[in-house]
Parts: C-alpha cells; sequence; structure tokens
C-alpha cells in the first residue's frame, strides 16, 4: 500500500520549498523492533567475493565477479600523459607517453614524484609495498 | 542504511510498532548473498514489514519508459558502476549482462586528479564536491574523439573549447596614490638630484683652487732654485718631498694638466687625446754614448714612442674596420637590389647558422650539467689526463721522454674546453647577429613576420602547454591575482567522459562500452540481434552527460550490419525514473505476485527472492 496521502507534504518538495529535518536522536521511532541488535561486524568486499566463491552455483547463473566487463581485445589507443591529446611516443626512460617533444622537454624537467603522479592517472605507477 | 531507514519512516510519522507497508527496494544487479542477507534480515526483523521486493533499478527505468515485451538493451550509467543488461520479451537476462567499473564518481575522481596534475602550483586545494560540479556542468560526450583533440590542439579552434573558471580569491591591496603625491614625490626628487649636483660643482671648484694653490707653491719653489743657494734649495725640496728637480717638474706639469682639465670640463670644451708625438731625439743615440740620466731619458722616450705608436696603430685599425664595414653594408645593399629573392635567402641561411649554434650551445651545456652523459664523461677524461702525472710509461722512448704539451698554441684550448663557464659573450653575439638578420629581413623580406622572429617562437607563451593551462586569450599577466586563480578546462572536457568508452584512459582493464554491448548482442542469436539494436535505452544519473546518446548512436551503427537501423533513448528522468518504474511495478499486480513475505523469509532465508523480469534471478 502506498504510503499515507497526507505525509506527502513534509518532503523535500518543489512548491513547497521546505525541507523537513528531524533529529533522530530526539524523535521517537516506535516502528523499530527494540529486540532487534544490528550486527556489529560487516564484511567488506573481499571477503564477501570469496564468500560467494565458496557456495558453487550452475555455470550460467551470473554471480558478482561473472558479470565483470573482460579486458578490451582492441588495440588500445594510446593519449598522452600530460596533456591528454594523441600520444605517437612514449618516453622509455620513464613509460610516460607524450605528444610532441616541447611535451618531452616537459617530461624531462619533471621530477620522480610528478612522473609518479602521472602514471597513477593512468594505474601505471610502481607500487612499492 | 538503518539510519537512512529510520530517517524516512520517521519522516512519513509511521507511528506503528511495525512497519506495515510491503517494501520494493532496488539492488545491483548479481547482488551478493550476504549483502541481500543483511538487508532482509534489517527490513524484516528490525522494522517488520509485511513483504518486500527487490528490483534492479535501470530495469524499473525502462519499465517506466519503455515497457513492453521488446527486446532491448539497457545501458545504465550509474554512480559507480555502469552496467549493461539485455532485455529479451521485457525481462532482463542477467546472466549476459556486463558491468563496467566507471561511473559518476570514478568520474569526479578523475577530473579532480587531471586539475591537480595540471596546475600544481594552484593557491587553493580544489574539493571533490567541486570537482564533481565542474564535470556536472562542462563535461561532454564528443561525436568524435580524435577529431576533437585535434580541433582543440590547433589554436584557432581552441577557444570554441576553452571554459575558463575562475576560483574566489581575494584581491591584493594596492596603495594608489593620488596625483597631488606623485607631484609631491616628484618635486622632492628633483630638489634631492638638484642639491646633488650643487655639491658636486662645489667640491670641483674647491679642489680647482687647492690644485692652483699647489701649481702657485710649487713653481715659487723651482723659481727660489734661482735665488737661494742650491744645497738650501735641494734641502727646501726635500723637506716638501721631491727627490729632485726633474720630480718637481714632473709634479707640475700634473697639476697643469688636471687644473687645464678642469677648466675644460667646466668650459664644456671636449678635450681629446690629441697629443703630439712624443720627443724621439735620445733613441737613435747608442747607450754608451749617453750618461745617466740621459739613459734614463732615451728609456722613456722609447718608451712613450712605443705607446704612441700603438695608439696610432689602433686608429687607423678603427677607421679600417669602418671602412669595411661600410663596404660590406654597401656590398649588401647592392646584392638585394640585384636579387632579392637570393639575398633573403642568404640572410635567412646565415640566421639559421646563428641560431643553431646558440641552440647547441644550449645543448651543451644542458648535456655537460648531466653527470652521466657522453659530453661530462669526454671531460672528465680531459682533466684526468691533464692531472695525470706519471703518464703512460709504454709509450716514453729515449728522446722523447719530454712532456711536449703547450709547445702548440692550440694545446691550451683544452682547459677552455673543461672549463664549464658561461660562453655568455659568445651567446649575446649570436644573439646581436640574430637580430640584425630579423631586422634586415623584416624590412625587406614580406613573408618574414615578427612572429617567425627567434625570440616569438622561443618564449613560453607560444607553447602548447602554455595554450592548455592559460588559454588564449586573455594574455597571462604574471602580476594578475584573478588569472593566478583560474582553471581552463579544454581536454578535460572530453577525457572525462570518453573512459566510457575507452577504459585504458583511465588503466581500467576492462573492454569499452561499445565493445561490450558488441560482445552481449554477439551471444545472442543471429535472427534477436537486429531487435536488440533497435532499443537501446540509456538511464542513469551519469548518462546526463550532452552528447551521449548521438555519441552511442553513430558507434552502435558501426558494429552493426549494414542497413539495420539503431535507434538509442535516453530516459526522461534519468535520475528518478528507476522511482517512478518501482511505484508503477508496486501499484501493479506483480507486487502481491512477487513479493517475498515474512513467513517465506522465515522459511527460506534473507537470500531467498521470487523472479520477475526487473529484478535479479535467484541462485539456490
Amino acid at each position: 500500500m502506498a504510503p499515507k496521502r497526507g505525509k506527502k507534504s513534509n518532503q523535500n518538495d518543489d512548491e513547497n520549498g521546505e525541507l523537513t529535518v528531524i533529529n533522530l536522536h530526539q524523535c521517537k521511532r516506535p516502528f523499530k523492533n527494540p529486540k532487534y541488535h544490528t550486527p556489529k561486524k560487516w564484511k567488506n568486499l573481499k571477503q564477501v567475493l570469496t564468500l560467494e566463491k565458496t557456495q558453487d552455483f550452475d555455470l550460467d547463473i551470473p554471480t558478482y565477479q561473472s558479470i565483470e566487463c573482460p579486458p578490451s581485445v582492441r588495440p588500445q589507443k594510446k593519449y598522452c600523459d600530460i596533456t591528454g591529446l594523441e600520444a605517437k611516443y612514449t618516453d622509455p626512460k620513464t613509460g610516460l607517453r607524450y605528444h610532441n617533444n616541447e611535451i618531452y622537454k616537459v617530461i624531462r624537467t619533471l621530477g620522480v614524484p610528478g612522473v609518479q603522479a602521472y602514471l597513477a592517472n593512468r594505474n601505471a605507477a610502481v607500487i612499492l609495498k | 542504511m538503518e539510519n537512512i531507514f529510520d530517517y524516512i519512516f520517521a519522516i512519513f510519522g509511521v507511528s506503528t510498532s511495525n512497519v506495515d507497508h510491503p517494501i520494493v527496494i532496488t539492488e545491483p544487479p548479481s547482488n551478493p548473498h550476504y549483502n541481500r542477507n543483511l538487508m532482509s534480515e534489517l527490513l524484516f526483523e528490525c522494522y517488520g514489514i509485511p513483504s518486500l521486493a527487490y528490483g534492479i533499478d535501470s530495469l524499473f527505468s525502462y519499465y517506466q519508459n519503455v515497457g513492453g515485451n521488446d527486446d532491448g538493451l539497457v545501458v545504465s550509467a550509474g554512480h559507480s558502476t555502469t552496467h549493461i543488461i539485455p532485455m529479451v520479451q521485457g525481462k532482463g537476462i542477467l546472466s549476459r549482462s556486463k558491468r563496467m567499473s566507471y561511473g559518476g564518481t570514478q568520474s569526479t575522481d578523475y577530473m579532480l586528479k587531471l586539475m591537480q596534475l595540471k596546475y600544481p602550483t594552484f593557491p587553493t586545494k580544489m574539493t571533490s564536491s567541486q570537482a564533481q560540479q565542474l564535470v556536472h556542468d562542462h563535461v561532454y560526450v564528443s561525436a568524435n574523439y580524435q577529431q576533437t583533440l585535434k580541433e582543440i590542439e590547433n589554436r584557432d579552434s581552441f577557444p570554441t573549447f576553452d571554459r575558463l573558471i575562475q576560483f574566489p580569491f581575494v584581491a591584493p591591496v594596492i596603495e594608489e596614490k593620488s596625483e597631488e603625491e606623485l607631484r609631491l614625490q616628484a618635486a622632492k626628487k628633483e630638489e634631492a638630484s638638484r642639491r646633488l649636483r650643487e655639491a658636486a660643482a662645489k667640491t670641483r671648484l674647491e679642489k680647482l683652487m687647492t690644485r692652483e694653490r699647489e701649481l702657485e707653491a710649487f713653481t715659487n719653489l723651482k723659481s727660489a732654485k734661482t735665488v737661494l743657494k742650491k744645497a738650501v734649495w735641494l734641502a727646501q725640496l726635500k723637506e716638501t718631498g721631491f727627490t729632485d728637480e726633474a720630480d718637481l717638474d714632473d709634479t707640475i706639469k700634473q697639476v697643469e694638466a688636471a687644473i687645464q682639465k678642469a677648466r675644460n670640463k667646466e668650459l664644456g670644451i671636449d678635450d681629446s687625446e690629441e697629443k703630439e708625438p712624443p720627443a724621439t731625439n735620445l733613441i737613435d743615440i747608442p747607450d754608451d754614448q749617453l750618461d745617466e740620466n740621459d739613459k734614463k731619458e732615451k728609456r722613456k722616450q722609447r718608451l712613450l714612442k712605443a705607446s704612441y705608436d700603438a695608439r696610432q696603430r689602433a686608429k687607423q685599425a678603427k677607421e679600417e674596420a669602418k671602412a669595411q664595414e661600410a663596404e660590406e653594408a654597401r656590398l649588401e645593399e647592392a646584392a638585394r637590389l640585384r636579387d632579392p629573392a637570393k639575398w633573403a635567402a642568404g640572410v635567412k641561411d646565415k640566421r639559421h647558422k646563428a641560431i643553431d649554434r646558440i641552440k647547441k650551445r644550449k645543448r651543451l651545456a644542458a648535456e655537460l650539467s648531466d653527470r652521466k652523459s657522453r659530453a661530462s664523461q669526454l671531460r672528465m677524461r680531459s682533466i684526468a689526463n691533464l692531472a695525470d702525472d706519471n703518464g703512460s710509461p709504454k709509450r716514453r722512448r729515449k728522446g722523447q721522454e719530454e712532456d711536449t704539451f703547450g709547445a702548440d698554441d692550440s694545446d691550451w684550448m683544452i682547459y677552455r674546453e673543461i672549463s664549464r663557464d658561461d660562453d655568455d659573450e659568445e651567446e649575446e653575439e649570436d644573439l646581436a647577429l640574430v637580430n640584425h638578420y630579423e631586422s634586415l629581413l623584416l624590412q625587406h623580406d614580406p613573408t618574414f613576420l615578427p612572429e617567425h622572429s627567434f625570440e616569438a617562437t622561443s618564449s613560453p607563451t607560444n607553447t602548447l602547454m602554455h595554450q592548455l593551462t592559460y588559454g588564449v586569450y586573455p594574455l597571462f599577466d604574471p602580476n594578475d591575482a584573478a588569472q593566478h586563480h583560474q582553471m581552463h578546462l579544454n581536454v578535460e572536457r572530453v577525457r572525462v567522459s570518453e573512459v566510457l568508452f575507452q577504459p585504458s584512459i583511465v588503466g581500467l582493464d576492462q573492454a569499452g562500452l561499445i565493445e561490450t554491448m558488441d560482445d552481449i548482442v554477439k551471444t545472442f542469436d543471429v535472427n534477436a540481434r537486429s531487435a536488440i539494436q533497435q532499443n537501446v535505452f540509456l538511464t542513469g544519473g551519469f548518462a546526463q552527460l550532452p552528447g551521449l546518446t548521438e555519441r552511442m548512436q553513430t558507434n552502435i551503427q558501426t558494429i552493426s550490419p549494414v542497413g539495420s537501423s539503431v535507434r538509442v533513448r535516453l530516459a526522461q528522468d534519468p535520475v528518478l525514473d528507476a522511482w517512478r518504474g518501482a511505484a508503477k511495478f508496486a501499484l501493479s499486480s506483480m507486487l502481491a505476485k512477487f513479493a517475498v513475505t515474512k513467513a517465506q523469509y522465515q522459511e527460506f532465508g534473507g537470500e531467498y527472492i521470487k523472479e520477475h523480469g526487473y529484478g535479479n534471478v535467484f541462485r539456490p
């Protein structure tokens, strides 16, 4: 059954222009079951996924992992890490892709943290663990 | 989540001990069991709802906008993900759906990172919500990404893409002096300079007076020679500080010359170095015929003569050089008038050579500063060789034991090469040459414009980086505080949205939107494919990007067979249509059919759902 008509005016209504704000600590919540206690521990995504893996299903049933997009088979178009324009060249020393020799000069003046920052944008930075 | 539900029910004013309403709630495709379990548990146990139905938000949106029993493809560009779900007979086929990990949140993060890297020295820190605002206001999907990039790079079409974002800033207070104050300041300066000039004139005058007095004293002394006896006079001389008469004569001459010069300066007469040739009468007489004093005189005369000759020669050389220059200029003019094209080419060639020399010097300087470069290593080797005391014993042969370094003048050039001093003088010379050639070319060659000059092409405002960071107009003024707080959005406008089509831009190892759609469609029967492609439905908050529908239309056309029609539709309200679809679902008979009641929940567990066309598949 749809929520009661009369209460619609309490919502963020454009015509009314009012936003009712209530303090959750002050108002009564009779609808809550007092005997229910929320679980204190949650599982993060990794744990949920490992849990999923342990349950086996039929192969044609989709799981959270299975509907993930597969890697691309088409050749990647490369873009300059500094400017975003098309990158025809890659710097062998740093691995950055660049658009023309002017950008290359800029790359040479970057220090190691700058280079790693640009690479991190492309998920290609060196991660030391 | 519990807080959110509390808020919702409190706003609704639910006053019963249970929430006596069936709930329809959306979940992501292929929601893990654990998550659904938690949600069902919360709703059933804590709030005591009677029945619960789950659905997928994008499919609800489809239901609201399209409905029906057609085949189609739903693309949901959401907040944190993008899903692509095929529909057959109005029901979602979850097993063939795909999910891309790029949505509104990731686009905001990417925009933030891009701007932080583009403006590393920006005065204020950009926040995530500001980045989100930028994405909402300025990002769009280009119809042809490569084409758009080329147009952005082109300086002429650049302004149509560039957006200037002004951040709030505090203008520095410059104390503007009024006209009055400026005049007063100028008057004060003039006063001070006048006073200085007067003081200088006074000191000069005083010096002149002292000199004249000295001259008088010395001439008196000299004339006293005839009056006094020689011994007394010599004693007086020694007292005043002279060694002998010649010394006194010299001093008198010097003082006279100084006075003359000072007088000339005051009167403004220009005193040039026109000295008459010195006396040379003693130089020719051989040494043994002269006595002590004469020998000294002879030496002095020789020196003077040598210096006088050198000066004459220098003057001659200068005049000759001037004449030669004039001659060359005349020849150039003649050559120019005779054959302007060839002359211009010749001058350009010379200019290129000078510019090459400048660039080469710069490159060499850069190489030498790098320790590992070849130039640097060669230099170290030269230094080591020079400092080597022993040398190579193998090469020593009889008679060749001596080190012949330095006998040849060019040997010393090695010291020039290893010194890392700046060769500023040569650079200045070359620059002067370039300027000279350029002025000639500007005057006489119509095709050579000021923007081709060396200065213009090497200035930093002409570079691509400058264009992308600071825009083309208005020109960047380092003193303008407002401009320091400005950001230019050009490539980022299309780059952030392009990630949907090319996730490799952010390093995501996933296929793009079109490729994934292609893969999904190909899993179907050949006959079914066309029906699906004709009915593509876009929904979700991130699908509000301008230009997305057109881009999808053209791209899907490229992957579908020739002649087939492609139709891409955007939801009427991409953000809220999911709710409307769910409301429609709830008001229909489907709710009673597909909702899970409390009893069923207690029997089957929290993961239990009933499959309907707009929700997930149930996995037992």
